[in-house]
């Protein structure tokens, strides 16, 4: 059909009048340009467009099909980047980035995606980020704030679709504002309703919606801390043998004084050691005390809980240098001071209160009272009624 | 001319099409990628759950009753629980049995008890996860789990995801936690006893000048008779009683291994056995309420007497 629209005649050339046959002189050479058949004539324009329009039609639907699902994979696409954006980011931070920025935090090098990609989805209209933080949530023997984050896209259709779960209650007006209410219908913290709401949460329609939760980071730094404790506790505990082991030589060595030696070995009973906090728990009877609640002193190793956080930092991290543990010991892996964005320094009890029987806690041992052993407790196992740990 | 016209027209409308084809196969194929990725996270986010969450909080992975009679319905029952929904799901899906493509994920949970030594045995759970990856065929065929041991043979085939594991090193890790604070406990328990013996022995020693004071033939005092006949002589403090661990400062070490298992087992901390001259400190369940280990096998042997 092609080619044969291609031979037709053109009827708008000059008419072209043909050699006079009985001429036999034949000097009538009609111009070149006469013998070439230059542009269209309006059938095969006609043709050429319906040709073209006809291929077009064909292929729109699937082309079209084609362009909404390249839309559709790139926001799954872009939704899923962001996702590992979240998690690097918490991975380096330990803690989520802030809500009113958190497009510029991730873009400062935890993603490829620019600032902009991230606020806006495929086609061109803001996402909406929610956020909402369980600070109640039990983790083994503690308890942690859990995060459970979502961003939503409207999706081709450009209208807010809400899935089945019945938390949902974002609206399109919603879109492009970042805030921990709207998506939630307000679970209450620490149940099970928020789990299974989070597990719920599905897009309506065409929407699309990314869920991250920063529990399993959470379990993670959980563990981690708790066998920082258990390194600290241990190495508190083999730090004692060792300074018992030594001052009883060297309170063997000394004559009795009946005013007592000052300083850390005093052997002015016969038969009794006045040590420092530091003896194993049954052994340490005695301990110079310094005064306020919660400080407990001794010659070498000096941590001050009520001390500035940068202060008490340092002091845990020479501890640390005095048990040979590394210097991030000092510290929970678990949270970071919300201002200086550093570790929080565990708190530190050289002499802790025991548990009374009754509940709470019994009052710190003082003079020749038992003492128990140094404890290393974090800011999130602080006492409380139902759970005391005495610090 | 009108051929050069209508081929560049025609050229125009196929590379239009052709680069709307081409972007949409480049972006299915990252979409590949990225969700591969995200069910290999969802299964690895499981493993690392299993291991250090619920095989430490329960001493077991799934708390019992568990009344699943296939080791399918058993992992269905895992991946539905409450504590796999909490780490959300994968994709876009709504459904914890779902791998990010939306096809059911294979999870088979084998449970058999497992002695980790002599006198240990546990509860060791292997459980397999498999989605049938991104062309949505599952090659890899799995029958149900006849013992832990299957384990070591599954491997995927094709494009299939494949995750297979067990919670054994979380039971030895278990195992090891325990023992350090019975060590722990013991150690005091043991310090208390030197305590009793020095005070112990001095007031013999004192007794045997009063003899010697007033006979000087009074025969010289036979300490380790008197640990065993003496009522005054140390004895290995009984930690079952609530008294002995305030005055011990060990409640909180015991309350760490006597805490309430979420399926309603206890364990507790007891001298298993106690002679004047040892003492066995170690684990026993609770009679009413026993923890789902069959056999508690941590302990420490406190020797007495003389040190």
């Amino acid at each position: 059909m092609f080619f044969n629209t291609l031979h037709l005649q053109k009827a708008n050339l000059p008419a072209y009048t043909p050699p006079n046959i009985k001429d036999t002189t034949m000097t009538h050479t009609p111009p070149i340009s006469q013998t070439i058949r230059a542009g269209f004539t309006l059938v095969e324009a006609v043709l050429v467009v319906a040709v073209l329009a006809i291929l077009v039609g064909m292929t729109m639907p699937a082309v079209l099909q084609f362009s909404m699902q390249r839309d559709d994979q790139s926001e799954a696409n872009k939704l899923l980047e962001i996702k590992r954006g979240f998690q690097a980011y918490l991975a380096d931070k330990n803690e989520l980035p802030p809500l009113a920025t958190w497009a510029d935090a991730l873009a400062a090098g935890y993603t490829d995606l620019g600032r902009d990609e991230m606020l806006n989805d495929a086609w061109g209209r803001p996402r909406a980020l929610r956020v909402f933080t369980d600070t109640t949530r039990r983790v083994q023997d503690t308890t942690l704030p859990v995060n459970y984050v979502t961003l939503h896209s409207m999706g081709g259709d450009l209208l807010a679709q809400n899935g089945p779960a019945g938390g949902v209650g974002l609206t399109g007006t919603q879109f492009n504002t970042t805030s921990n209410v709207g998506w939630w219908n307000d679970p209450t913290p620490g149940t099970a309703a928020v789990i299974n709401l989070f597990g719920r949460l599905a897009p309506g329609g065409d929407d699309q919606l990314m869920k991250f939760t920063d529990y399993t980071e959470k379990l993670g730094r959980y563990n981690l801390t708790t066998q920082r404790i258990d390194r600290i506790s241990n190495a508190l505990e083999a730090l004692a043998r060792t300074r018992y082991t030594s001052w009883v030589t060297d309170c063997a060595a000394r004559p009795r004084d009946a005013n007592g030696l000052t300083g850390v070995a005093r052997c002015d009973n016969p038969g009794e050691l006045e040590t420092t906090n530091y003896f194993p728990r049954a052994q340490a009877i005695a301990a110079p005390e310094a005064s306020g609640a919660g400080n407990y002193f001794s010659d070498s190793i000096i941590v001050d809980n009520s001390a500035a956080l940068a202060t008490r930092r340092n002091q845990m991290v020479q501890l640390m240098r005095v048990l040979g543990l590394p210097d991030e010991f000092c510290c929970s892996a678990l949270e970071v001071d919300a201002t200086d964005k550093q570790p929080l320094p565990f708190l530190y009890f050289s002499n802790p209160r025991p548990r009374a029987l009754a509940g709470g806690c019994s009052a710190r041992p003082t003079g020749t009272q038992p003492k128990l052993s140094p404890r290393i407790i974090t800011k999130n196992n602080a006492d409380s009624a139902s759970n005391p740990t005495c610090g | 001319m009108p051929v050069i016209i209508f081929l560049v027209l025609f050229g125009l409308v196929a590379s239009i099409m052709a680069s709307i084809v081409i972007g949409s196969g480049d972006s299915r194929q990252q979409l590949t990628l990225n969700l591969t990725r995200e069910t290999e996270d969802y299964f690895r986010n499981i493993n690392t759950l299993v291991v250090q969450d619920m095989t430490p909080l329960n001493l077991e992975v799934v708390p019992r009753p568990v009344a699943p009679t296939t080791t399918a319905q058993a992992g269905a029952a895992l991946l539905s629980s409450q504590a796999v929904r909490q780490l959300g799901t994968p994709g876009q899906w709504a459904n914890p049995l779902l791998d990010a493509w939306g096809n059911t994920i294979h999870a088979q949970v084998v449970r058999q008890n497992n002695a980790l030594d002599a006198s240990t045995t546990v509860p060791i759970t292997g459980i397999v996860l498999l989605s049938a990856g991104p062309d949505r065929v599952s090659q890899t065929t799995i029958t149900a789990l006849p013992s832990l041991a299957a384990l070591q043979g599954i491997l995927p085939v094709g494009d299939d995801i494949l995750v297979a594991f067990t919670d054994e090193e979380a039971q030895r890790n278990n195992m090891v936690t325990m023992l350090a604070t019975l060590k722990i406990i013991a150690a005091t328990v043991k310090e208390d006893y030197v305590n009793q013996l020095r005070a112990f022995t001095a007031q013999i020693q004192a007794n045997y000048n009063i003899a010697v004071a007033a006979n000087p033939n009074a025969p010289a005092p036979d300490l380790r008779n008197e640990l065993l006949t003496n009522p005054s002589a140390p004895r290995f403090a009984d930690i079952s009683q609530p008294a002995e661990r305030r005055r011990l400062g060990l409640e909180l070490d015991i309350a760490k291994l006597e805490r309430t298992l979420p399926n309603g087992g206890r364990l507790q901390v007891a001298r298993l056995s106690s002679t004047p001259l040892q003492a066995v400190i170690g684990l026993r369940n609770d009679p009413l309420n026993p923890s789902p280990w069959a056999a508690l096998g941590p302990h420490v042997i406190l020797q007495g007497g003389p040190q």
